[in-house]
């Protein structure tokens, strides 16, 4: 818990501003209650300890190594002029949307590389965008604490059409469509995350608990779930309840801020990607960290992951330039992927897991397949 | 010494610069790399009537990277060596360009006063007076390159009113500078340099020092105190390690080239975070704590209290702890929320969690199973490929794999397979539920999908649709008298419903839908995998696949049990 010495200084505030009626007896109950929590929060480690059996490394022995995988740069989008700050994959597997920090959001085929559409934002450094699972809007938003959805047509200008839907009190960092064009999920630097009803702009549930800004946010790919996570600058992932809003689990392990969080396939673990330049496998169901992917040599913060799909290969686009191929079961880095000249910013597997794509401050955007 | 600047600045941590975790691991190392001993060989080279004072090679560092960090690839120990250069740690001894060569040539360390954990960000007006110095110096490898000419231009156009100064300023150190021994010049000359190829680097060059926009945050931004804005940029900048914050704009505008304009829009945006929250929901003033490093430094911040709690500083001490714990909501008084901790923390206590052995085993299970459907690790079409897919469009240009279906109108085999290794994926699948319909439909159980289908479209349909939604699903399918088709549900779970629809919303038929879901998925589903209608599928898609094909998919087949379940061989 080294991380956590910045904490204390936050102390200070606290008495200060709290009133000065104390009750002895009132300390004491709050004390009682204190070391309560603190015993539990002891037993609790003792318990996860003792399940922690054998490394993953070790219960993944018998797997073959991974073969020479042929990953290489297949496509390369340029046209921002600007650090590209984020992306995010059509569900049709071809299309891509990007945001930028000049105010641009560019909708590419990915396939063939043209732009289809480019609109401008009235804000720099839009930090997040995401297409909507039936491909006929996109959502962005950043510095400018909101969060607008633009319909996509190729008839009038689009931009027109701009709407916005969610307004947090400070900058949006992560946004996502949940399931259906009709709902959208944020997470923002007001340090809460919320759920919006594209359609009329009404608040459907928020999120409190981060005692940082949020970076990321995911949702499980699985139908069914009422869960979301999310991960920020509290070096904490949560796991929330839709439905109730409360956080249902919290993971912790990093000790920097954590950029990016991905769910696994399977739907019941995550990777996260932090500052401290390593990424770690946190499970629901063993609700703690099961795997650390961290090397000497690899200094620079990790700005986003994702799983092959099968969930073998884990993909991390570091702030070195490059993207790390892990094999997620055995812990080791199986390669590394060179072209990126500036931080990667973003990344993320296509759909269909035929293509990975990364996003950079070099002002492109690399398809690797 | 300015090398541990950041050790004190770690007390309080919102106060560093963004970039400070990579700085320290890379100073760390560079501080290997200095060590007499165990470090870089450095040395004073000989050429032709002069010597090269304090140089090392690109051979021998790299030499070095790979012996101390155990690296066994070249191309990696020369990343990172350029990587370390181009943040300003070491530099090439007569170019500007900041990389690293695995070669003869010289490079020397930097000076730790012109690390960049210093948080220089220098200003133009100093960025002006070193070209302008370098004018005067009058020597062959001082003359000033293309860009840097240029700059000074641009510079000299900027601060046309104060060059005077600036002349002056540039004489005075060009005048100390001569004092200086030739050796000890010759390194500070480069090194001078080297610094303001960092913070001024060559077009074209990636200049490390800029940050992300979202790690300001964590640097003393006051982003959520409501007054006194000025007054705690002001008190804070004393700190040494924050004058970024007040120059946001200068990171981002990092060559005076860039227009003003765009430079200043996100310091404006900054601000209006800051002046709209001005103290109103709790939920806002308790991101505060996150932040509240930075606002204890101001003499006057109108936030308001996060808690209206007493306290004695004792108690203050476990509050704090508690306060750096994420993942409750805040209640107004303390020991509600620690009430409401310790009651997260004893369910989290009674929860039934796996071993990690077992997780372990989860993971290679879904491996296993979807490691012919990852394309990735088994390329489409290629001779592992047991469905022998169309080749991967990335790879091949051909959009053939993505356009299969809707060509023939034939299913393929991997999607009939996906169907058949998870339900999921067969209801995730649009065309996999209207099979399952049909299948069902023929079954007289329709009713089942129709309504766990509607359900999810509740789930996810914009609020003004709920209401509407909630009556036809209640009518169509759950009320006890009058549904037209109704659902066979347990009365528990009906109870349960029931009661949900006292109050309806998006949610109200979860349980009756989950439970319809676990009918379908042990029954229903076990039998579609074995109807007519799925077989005639697999068998239709398969005739498709030609005859070498199908002999490799056969083995394929009989060597590996879990996958011949479904698939009866002719």
């Amino acid at each position: 818990m080294s991380g956590n010495a910045g904490e204390s200084s936050s102390s200070s505030k606290m008495v200060e501003n709290s009133q000065p009626t104390t009750t002895e007896k009132g300390s004491e109950y709050l004390e009682q209650l204190a070391n309560e929590a603190e015993e539990l929060r002891k037993k609790l480690d003792q318990e996860r300890h003792k399940l922690n059996d054998i490394p993953i490394q070790q219960a993944a022995e018998r797997l073959d190594v991974m073969g020479i995988l042929g990953v290489k740069q297949r496509r390369i989008l340029k046209g921002h002029v600007g650090k590209v700050l984020c992306m995010d994959w059509s569900l049709d597997k071809r299309h891509i949307v990007s945001s930028s920090q000049d105010g641009k959001v560019i909708v590419w085929d990915g396939f063939t590389t043209n732009k289809e559409h480019a609109l401008t934002m009235p804000t720099t450094w839009v930090m997040a965008c995401a297409f909507s699972p039936s491909s006929q809007m996109i959502a962005c938003g950043g510095l400018d604490n909101k969060c607008s959805v633009v319909p996509l047509s190729f008839e009038d200008d689009i931009i027109q059409k701009k709407r916005q839907v969610a307004t947090h009190t400070s900058y949006m960092s992560c946004c996502t469509f949940l399931r259906s064009d009709n709902l959208i999920l944020t997470g923002s630097g007001d340090s809460t995350c919320a759920i919006w009803d594209v359609e009329s702009g009404q608040l459907i549930q928020n999120f409190h608990g981060h005692t940082g800004d949020v970076f990321a946010i995911d949702v499980p790919k699985c139908d069914t779930g009422n869960t979301f996570i999310s991960a920020g600058a509290d070096k904490h992932s949560l796991v929330w309840d839709i439905r109730s809003g409360q956080c249902v689990q919290s993971f912790e392990g990093h000790e920097a801020d954590i950029n990016t969080v991905r769910f696994h396939p399977n739907g019941d673990a995550f990777a996260t990607g932090s500052d401290d330049a390593t990424c770690r496998l946190f499970d629901l169901r063993a609700d703690r960290q099961v795997c650390v992917y961290e090397k000497e040599s690899i200094l620079f913060p990790v700005n986003g992951v994702d799983f092959s799909l099968s969930g073998r290969i884990l993909f991390a686009g570091y702030g070195d330039y490059r993207v790390g191929v892990w094999d997620s079961l055995k812990c080791v880095r199986h390669s590394v992927l060179y072209g990126h000249e500036n931080r990667i910013s973003c990344l993320r597997t296509s759909p269909d897991g035929t293509a990975v794509c990364s996003a950079s401050w070099d002002c492109t955007i690399r398809i690797w397949a | 010494m300015p090398l541990f600047k950041w050790v004190n600045a770690s007390n309080e941590e919102r106060l560093v610069h963004p970039n400070h975790m990579v700085y320290r691991k890379m100073e760390m190392l560079v501080n290997h790399m200095l060590d007499a001993e165990a470090g870089v060989p450095i040395k004073t080279v000989k050429s032709f009537l002069s010597k090269v004072p304090s140089v090392f090679t690109g051979q021998d560092l790299i030499g070095w990277i790979m012996k101390n960090l155990d690296m066994t690839d070249l191309s990696d120990a020369l990343h990172l060596a350029h990587l370390i250069a181009s943040h300003g740690y070491l530099f090439q001894i007569d170019d500007h360009v900041l990389t690293v060569k695995n070669d003869g040539t010289f490079y020397r360390f930097q000076t730790p006063y012109f690390w960049p954990s210093n948080c220089w960000d220098p200003e133009n007006t100093d960025y002006a007076v070193y070209l302008c110095k370098r004018t005067m110096q009058n020597k062959a490898h001082l003359e000033l390159e293309d860009f840097e000419a240029e700059n000074l231009a641009k510079l000299q156009k900027m601060f046309s009113r104060k060059w005077e100064f600036v002349f002056m300023q540039a004489e005075a150190q060009y005048k100390v500078d001569k004092k200086r021994d030739r050796q000890e010049r010759q390194i500070l000359d480069s090194q001078e340099r080297a610094f303001w190829d960092v913070h001024r680097p060559v077009p074209g060059c990636v200049n490390t020092t800029e940050v992300d926009f979202r790690k300001l945050s964590r640097s003393g931004r006051p982003k959520y105190s409501s007054g006194g804005h000025a007054a705690l940029a002001a008190s804070t900048s004393g700190i040494g390690c924050t004058q970024y914050s007040q120059s946001v704009a200068a990171a981002h505008a990092s060559l005076p080239s860039t227009s003003n304009g765009s430079a200043t829009s996100p310091r404006k945006n900054e601000q209006e975070p800051s002046t709209s929250s001005g103290g109103e929901s709790p939920s806002t003033s308790s991101a505060a704590a996150g932040c509240s490093t930075a606002t204890t430094s101001a003499p006057s911040t109108s936030t308001p209290p996060i808690t209206c709690a007493p306290s004695t500083s004792n108690a203050g001490s476990f509050r704090n702890n508690y306060y750096a714990r994420p993942g409750l909501r805040r209640c107004t008084q303390v020991q509600d929320t620690l009430k409401l901790e310790i009651c997260q923390l004893n369910s989290r206590l009674s929860k039934n969690v796996l071993r990690t052995s077992k997780v372990v085993e989860n993971y290679l299970a879904y491996y296993e199973q979807r490691r012919v459907f990852d394309p990735l690790l088994t390329p489409p079409g290629s001779q592992a490929d047991p469905f022998q897919s169309q080749p991967n469009p990335w790879i091949n240009d051909t959009v053939d794999f993505w356009q299969h279906d809707k060509i023939t109108g034939d299913i393929q085999t991997r999607r009939l397979k996906l169907w058949e290794d998870s339900f999921e994926e067969l209801l995730a699948d649009s065309l996999g539920r209207e099979t399952l319909q049909k299948f069902l439909d023929k079954e007289y159980s329709g009713e089942n999908l129709r309504f766990w289908w509607e359900v999810q479209k509740l789930r996810k349909c914009s609020s003004r649709m709920v209401p509407v939604m909630v009556t036809e699903i209640y009518n169509e399918f759950i009320d006890t008298n009058a549904a037209t088709s109704p659902v066979n549900v347990d009365c528990k779970v009906m109870e349960v419903t029931e009661d949900n629809l006292k109050n309806p919303n998006r949610w109200s038929f979860d349980e009756a839908a989950d439970h319809i879901y676990c009918l379908m998925k042990n029954d229903s589903y076990q039998r579609f995998l074995r109807s007519e209608i799925y077989k005639d599928l697999v068998l239709q898609s398969r005739k498709k696949v030609s005859h070498c094909s199908l002999l490799y998919f056969a083995s394929l087949f009989l060597s590996e049990p879990p996958f011949s379940s479904g698939f009866s061989l002719v």
